[in-house]
């Protein structure tokens, strides 16, 4: 083996384990992926919507021009309601993120670790996962008055699911070998936990949050709509009630660049915390 | 026969009556049955037998990571001795640095991060893998992770090592070193340790005693000893008694091997 001989001869060891680890491919540098084709694409369609809507190809009420947009854009963030209905939907979903959260990853744990929880509560998982969360609004209004313990609470219930099933997967697949190394090395319970079942089920956790983001943006944007006097979804609706269609555009973009930060946002989590992942994520 | 040295740390192992019955989707399979063995301290015992003959269950069972349907396993005076054992595929966990994985056994034992790093880093110096510490598995080679699989299983310093078909998903050749190390490894300490392995004449290279395991339910239908000089090597393939012995064990277990297979005694 080459790799011996390189221990006893130390400046031959670097290349030997190049060599060694190229069937596993792990030395591979990350490459970023190339942006120019979709950022062409965007140009494009922006030019061709700003010279159709001015020129009056298309309906400029409905399709004001990207430059409307931009100065509609401006205007909002000067006036400071733009970062104020951006702030009120992020703070809404980190609270909505660390209580679904939470709740989803301890149950999830106990549900993959236990066949007598996971007996006990997937029922109630299986009734409650497909129900639209917005549909008991209106009773969490009732119970909580108006105001953002409803919203959380509606947008909480939305991350949860995503959190707990892909948990409780992460957890359930975890290799029973590494159980028995844990048996027979006599780790405690919270050290199995902490250090085997966790990191185990790690890469599963974080495709759950990324999901759970996506679901909570979901129902904040809905919830907003009905039940909040400011948020993205309040934004949106309030410009559709005043009929100030580009400030429309404004929250919808934003939003959209919301999800993409936070689409990347968990990218590059995966990339830190997982770094053991690399190789099978791509 | 080996002769305690002072130098033994490992313990005898009693097998007394044991007998493992599992369940399963078509009734209940025996996977071992009244089995009844003494392995001496400090010895090197393989187990070899076709697949389906018992020989991981009962490795388990010594492992105390399954528990038989009757029987009892024992240790002489030492109730709970120090066991380690080293799997088929490596089983060191991803997320861990070589190092941190080497040290799992002490940090379970609740030794401090300094000391059980110190401590695997010496180790992994002494298996010329030192340099490698920081890696995590995936950046290694199958050879050596499977050498920190086996620190990992020594740190500890057992009493009683047990190995299951350690070097089988290995190449040929890093198979033949690693064979090598472990003799080494197990001449410094004399652990207890069981072997076990579907390669008939690594059996006896490796053994002090070979135990062969065939049937269902499984049954030790030989129990040979070994009495070559030490360190035995590739040369001692060539030896009339790891011929003999080799072809004597091959006879034992071919009949259950075809029968695995559906071929025709």
């Amino acid at each position: 083996m080459e790799y011996m001989e390189g221990h006893r001869r130390p400046g031959a060891a670097e290349p030997a384990l190049t060599e060694l680890t190229t069937d596993t491919g792990v030395r591979r540098r990350f490459v970023m992926p190339s942006f120019t084709a979709p950022l062409l694409i965007a140009i494009i369609l922006l030019v061709a919507w700003q010279i159709g809507a001015t020129r009056g190809f298309i309906d400029s009420l409905h399709f004001p021009p990207p430059s409307t947009i931009a100065r509609a854009t401006w205007s909002t963030l000067a006036d400071g309601s733009l970062l104020t209905h951006l702030g009120a939907t992020t703070v809404r979903i980190l609270w909505a993120v660390a209580i679904g959260g939470f709740l989803g990853m301890v149950l999830g744990v106990a549900m993959g670790l236990s066949d007598r929880v996971r007996g006990a509560l997937d029922p109630f998982v299986g009734a409650l996962h497909p129900l639209p969360k917005i549909a008991v609004l209106p009773l969490l209004l009732v119970i909580f008055g108006i105001g953002d313990l409803p919203l959380i609470l509606i947008i909480a219930a939305g991350v949860t699911f995503p959190m707990l099933i892909n948990t409780m997967a992460g957890v359930s697949q975890i290799d029973p070998i590494h159980l028995d190394v844990a048996r027979i090395h006599r780790a405690g319970r919270w050290m199995v936990v902490r250090r085997v079942v966790i990191p185990a089920a790690a890469p599963s956790v974080l495709a759950g949050l990324r999901l759970a983001l996506n679901t909570a943006l979901l129902i904040a944007i809905a919830v907003e709509m009905v039940a909040a006097s400011s948020g993205l979804g309040e934004m949106i609706w309030m410009s559709w009630t005043t009929f100030r269609i580009e400030n429309i555009y404004v929250a919808v973009f934003t939003t959209i660049a919301f999800g993409l930060g936070v689409n990347l946002l968990i990218t590059l989590l995966t990339r830190i915390w997982i770094p053991w992942q690399r190789r099978e994520a791509r | 026969m080996t002769t305690a040295a002072p130098h033994v740390v490992g313990v005898p192992i009693h097998i007394a009556g044991v007998t493992k019955t599992f369940e399963s989707a078509r009734g209940q399979v025996e996977a071992l049955e009244r089995l009844d063995l003494t392995i001496a301290p400090g010895s090197f015992v393989c187990l070899v037998g076709p697949s389906g003959c018992g020989k991981s269950t009962l490795l388990k069972i010594i492992a105390g990571l399954s528990t038989p349907t009757s029987g009892a396993v024992a240790f002489g005076a030492d109730r709970d001795p120090r066991t380690a054992m080293v799997f088929q595929d490596h089983g060191l966990f991803p997320w861990m640095t070589l190092q941190d994985n080497v040290a799992f056994g002490l940090e379970a034992a609740g030794i401090d991060r300094h000391s059980r790093r110190s401590s695997a880093e010496r180790l992994l110096d002494q298996l010329g893998l030192g340099e490698f510490g920081l890696r995590y598995p995936h950046e290694l080679s199958g050879g050596m992770r499977q050498r920190g699989a086996i620190a990992r299983a020594l740190l500890t310093r057992p009493q009683v090592l047990l190995m299951d078909e350690p070097f089988s998903a290995l190449d040929a050749q890093s198979k033949l070193v690693l064979q090598d190390e472990i003799q080494r490894l197990w001449a410094e300490h004399r652990q207890t340790v069981v072997y076990v392995t579907h390669d008939v004449e690594e059996a006896v290279i490796l053994g002090d005693r070979v135990l062969v395991m065939s049937g269902r339910p499984g049954q030790i239908v030989q129990d040979l000893e070994v009495d070559l000089p030490r360190p035995r090597d590739l040369r001692d393939k060539n030896s009339e008694e790891v011929r003999t012995k080799t072809w004597s064990i091959w006879k034992a277990i071919e009949g259950q091997v075809r029968r695995n297979l559906h071929l025709p005694s």
